[in-house]
């Protein structure tokens, strides 16, 4: 009597599992191998002397406090994270101020120039700069020494320092800021806005009292995301930060990863530091939120009235050209002329532009190709199964019944805190043996990337499905529609937009992708940001800035190409 | 015989030796045909490299077009490739089939017993000192100081390693990273048992302008960013003459040169391939392709250099014994930490 019972009962389970519960349990096991075995290995790798030997202990954790040179590293890191976050602050909140609630002439197409950083790569950034501000021969100082001051052999721009470091990655991820504040001051309540102003309160005086502190929510995550971005940065650091003697924690579990005699438990340590510090920050911003301090931003779809600046629009209007040049105007300029003359010199002229760097790329260079069809290779087929997986994800997380379901949107957006570097670490740990040894493969490059950027996907996704509402599918499901079908016929068409934006924004991440690059490829494996990256070791700057157009044509065209196709907005296309 | 006679005779025979020894002089380096059959049947080897990019398309070209194997190659700093390798053998999951770096890379991996012998018939015709059973110096690279022409007249250059002290450099000295090359270092030993630590310790006042690699430094001092070099790679003042940059270089008494050491990792996957790319590279055209066009020097005798090399033999070297290699390799780890003490800024 017993086994048959036992034996309906195994009948009836197997009723049960049908194609969606198959798929839905290899995505969350899937998810969960994706994101924990290299964050395991990482922990693990972290707490013996060696990554590979049982031998457990604290010591690099101990040596991280009290080794002077990593003591001053950390608090390089800590100085260049606030100092990011303040440089954010000063650039992204009053143009998201001019660009949400003023009457600036233009004030749309500056919007898009805002978030123009989110197109480039900072590592691309950093070869703009270079080029710009180089103590003796960026463009920048030379025309500011030719025009004001001959005598000068230095400066006065110097983008080999601290402040210089801080100074791009604020370009950089800016837009964070940007995107977040304009966001809130768009659907905020103006009534206390109308009330300081109905009071005798001016414009400005309104603004700083009332409209500020009413976003101030909006502005903290902004800048608290665009930190916890710059305390992971290997690019801008690694480039600016060596002729000035200048390291943070990034680059230094690269050099510890590289450099003789290599250390990987000791990586492993500060990659961790990093993330616990990334993760606070995350925390922080994550209270911020749930305290409900946007009361004032509801979603009762308010439209504040714009504010007429009167004469003081030219004032704002410079403003933007002016963040314009600096943004875009300036670095596009300095890789262009870069990609034209055959080498760098203090002497600038036009008739040495050429087209030589190109040819030599094209002609020459045995990496152009295979990197341009590796690089293009993980964006297409890389963007397509992470957001397969995202959406599934997302389903799983917005309109599935399981009890784990909010453990596994945790997991899968866990990534967002780990930084690329670290993440590679943790990576290059777990797939370099067998029976999991896909190093020396393009594979490992797709694990990481997928790993790396699935809370991007996860993240757009889940924001167009929150948006629908499921009496559609239920219906569908009471029709007898399959869970696969539905979600097929019913859940991807309605959210198409996300998954199209998304789809395009992990597209782009993976086209330029670097940090997780540089520690996994291996030959006949190369990408275009390893091209990029060989050239500036190699000091070849003008092939640097000629590989750095190309990249950036590819991009744009992608991004018109995808447009044309889909009609997907270009502001909804934000990096993670 | 007569004065006249004894003459035509002479030319006569001068002029049949000729006609002997032009073949010979022409003639390929033939290959072990069982070898060549081998490496085809690999049908690819890959090549882990710190020379120049060019340097190493160079030769995997012609390698390819004389016996139709194709190549890949890794290029990075030397100390990133005695890493790479070692984090590959160490996981059992070999990609590199041959490794060539600057001393002591490879020389580390022979001593951690993690490279095969090398039996090829080509390491015959180079010196002992330049060899052992496992890697061969297939290069000697120049350590010479590099300036900017425009910011430096020739008559004001630093000639020694001595003048390099003069504080009218500070902060205009470019330096590769000296964690990720070996060159700084091998200089570092060298000025250290000339001149002793304090003139390192002096050095380090000077306020180094670092940069990753060697190109960069070189790229630097080309653009007029830095106007001297501490040390430069000839190979990389070599890329910046052809380019057309106004550098000027000098080569200090003594200097020494950087060997390339180029061996076999054990496990390499296509150890036939890599066998006979070393015997190419080792054979006189593999030396002229690879080493002549870059200002890279062959310790293979009877070369013979271009004019706009340096001479080899005005450069008064600062000889390295085999022991000296093996002891610094041992000293190394402790000179680097010395080297940051001295060198870090403040």
């Amino acid at each position: 009597m017993d086994r048959i019972s036992t034996s309906e009962k195994f009948f009836n389970l197997l009723k049960q599992i049908n194609l969606g519960t198959v798929i839905q349990t290899s995505v969350a096991l899937l998810v969960l191998f994706l994101v924990l075995y290299p964050v395991g290995w990482l922990w693990l790798g972290s707490l013996r002397t060696d990554p590979f030997t049982p031998d457990y202990t604290l010591t690099w954790y101990v040596k991280i406090f009290t080794d002077e040179v990593l003591w001053q590293r950390l608090t390089n890191t800590l100085f260049i994270t606030v100092g990011t976050g303040l440089m954010c602050l000063i650039l992204g909140v009053p143009m998201a101020w001019i660009v949400a609630r003023t009457d600036t002439p233009l004030r749309r197409r500056f919007e898009l120039v805002a978030v123009v950083p989110f197109m480039t790569a900072p590592l691309i950034g950093a070869i703009a700069w270079i080029n710009l501000a180089a103590p003796r021969t960026g463009l920048l100082n030379l025309i500011y020494r030719q025009l004001f001051d001959p005598s000068l052999r230095y400066g006065p721009f110097n983008v080999y320092s601290l402040w210089g470091i801080i100074f791009c990655l604020g370009l950089y991820y800016s837009p964070y800021v940007f995107l977040f504040t304009s966001g809130a001051l768009r659907s905020m309540d103006p009534a206390l806005e109308e009330a300081s102003r109905v009071s005798g309160h001016g414009i400005f005086r309104t603004s700083f009292k009332i409209t500020l502190p009413l976003v101030y929510p909006a502005i903290t995550s902004g800048v608290l995301l665009a930190m916890v971005f710059a305390a992971g940065q290997f690019a801008i650091p690694a480039l600016l930060g060596t002729p000035a003697q200048i390291s943070v924690m990034t680059t230094t579990i690269y050099e510890l990863m590289n450099r003789w005699p290599i250390n990987r438990s000791l990586a492993a340590a500060i990659g961790n530091l990093l993330v616990f510090f990334t993760f606070l920050l995350l925390y922080i911003r994550g209270k911020l939120l749930a305290r409900g301090a946007f009361t004032t931003v509801t979603g009762k779809g308010y439209r504040p009235d714009v504010i007429k600046l009167g004469k003081w629009k030219y004032l704002t209007l410079s403003i933007c050209i002016l963040y314009s040049i600096v943004v875009f105007v300036l670095p596009m300029f300095a890789l262009a002329y870069g990609s034209l003359v055959k080498f760098w010199s203090v002497k600038i002229s036009l008739s040495r532009l050429t087209f030589w760097n190109y040819t030599y790329l094209f002609t020459e260079h045995s990496l152009t190709y295979v990197a341009l069809k590796n690089s293009l290779l993980l964006a297409l087929f890389g963007a397509t199964v992470c957001v397969l997986i995202s959406s599934v994800i997302s389903f799983m997380v917005h309109r599935g019944k399981s009890p784990w379901r909010h453990t596994l949107e945790y997991i899968a957006m866990m990534p967002v805190g780990v930084p690329g570097v670290v993440f590679a670490v943790g990576i290059l740990l777990g797939w370099i043996r067998p029976p999991l040894a896909l190093y020396g493969t393009l594979g490992i490059l797709f694990v990481g990337y997928i790993s790396r950027f699935l809370p991007v996907g996860v993240r757009a996704t889940s924001s167009s499905l929150v948006q629908v509402h499921p009496e559609l599918e239920e219906s569908a499901r009471v029709a007898g529609t399959t869970w696969g079908g539905t979600l097929l016929r019913i859940t991807l068409p309605l959210i198409k937009p996300g998954v199209q934006a998304g789809w395009m924004t992990l597209f782009i991440i993976f086209l330029r992708e670097f940090g997780v690059s540089l520690f996994l490829y291996s030959p006949g494996n190369e990408v275009v940001s390893i091209m990029l990256y060989e050239f500036w070791e190699d000091g070849d700057m003008m092939r640097a800035s000629a590989m750095s157009m190309v990249l950036i044509a590819i991009t744009l065209i992608s991004i018109y190409g995808m447009r044309r196709l889909t009609g997907t907005d270009v502001s909804s296309i934000t990096t993670g | 015989m007569e004065k006249k006679n004894r003459g035509m005779v002479l030319i006569t025979l001068t002029v049949l030796l000729l006609f002997v020894m032009l073949p010979l002089a022409f003639a390929e380096t033939t290959f072990d045909p069982k070898l060549v059959e081998a490496a085809k049947k690999e049908g690819k080897v890959s090549l882990y490299n710190s020379g120049s990019r060019e340097a190493g398309d160079t030769l995997l070209k012609a390698f390819k077009e004389k016996f139709g194997i194709s190549g890949e190659q890794y290029r990075a700093t030397s100390n990133k490739i005695l890493t790479k390798v070692m984090e590959e053998i160490k996981a059992n999951n070999i990609y590199c089939d041959v490794v060539t770096t600057g001393s002591p890379n490879v020389l580390q991996l022979q001593l951690k017993g993690l490279l095969q012998k090398l039996n090829v018939e080509q390491a015959k015709h180079y010196p002992k000192t330049q060899k052992t059973d496992y890697y061969v110096n297939v290069t000697g690279i120049g350590l010479f100081i590099m300036y900017n022409k425009d910011l430096v007249p020739e008559n004001e250059a630093p000639k020694e390693w001595k003048d390099l002290l003069n504080p009218k450099w500070k902060g205009k000295i470019a330096m590769p990273d000296w964690t990720a090359s070996t060159s700084p270092m091998i200089v570092y030993k060298m000025l250290r048992d000339v001149y002793g630590t304090e003139f390192l310790k002096n050095a380090g006042e000077q306020d180094f302008v670092v940069h990753k690699a060697h190109g960069a430094a070189a790229n630097a001092v080309a653009t007029g960013e830095c106007a001297i070099s501490f040390e430069m790679l000839s190979d990389r003042i070599a890329v910046q003459v052809k380019k057309g940059a106004p550098v000027g270089y000098s080569v200090p008494s003594p200097t020494t040169f950087n060997p390339r050491q180029i061996g076999i990792p054990k496990g390499a996957p296509h150890p036939n391939a890599a066998r006979l790319l070393i015997e190419f590279v080792l054979s006189p055209e593999g030396q002229k392709m690879y080493n002549l066009g870059y200002w890279l020097y062959s310790f293979r005798p009877g070369i013979t250099y271009p004019k706009e090399m340096y001479p080899f033999d005005k450069i008064k070297v600062y000889d390295f014994t085999p022991e000296m290699w093996i002891k610094f390799t041992e000293e190394l780890p402790s000179l680097i930490e010395e080297a940051t003490k001295f060198w870090r800024k403040k």
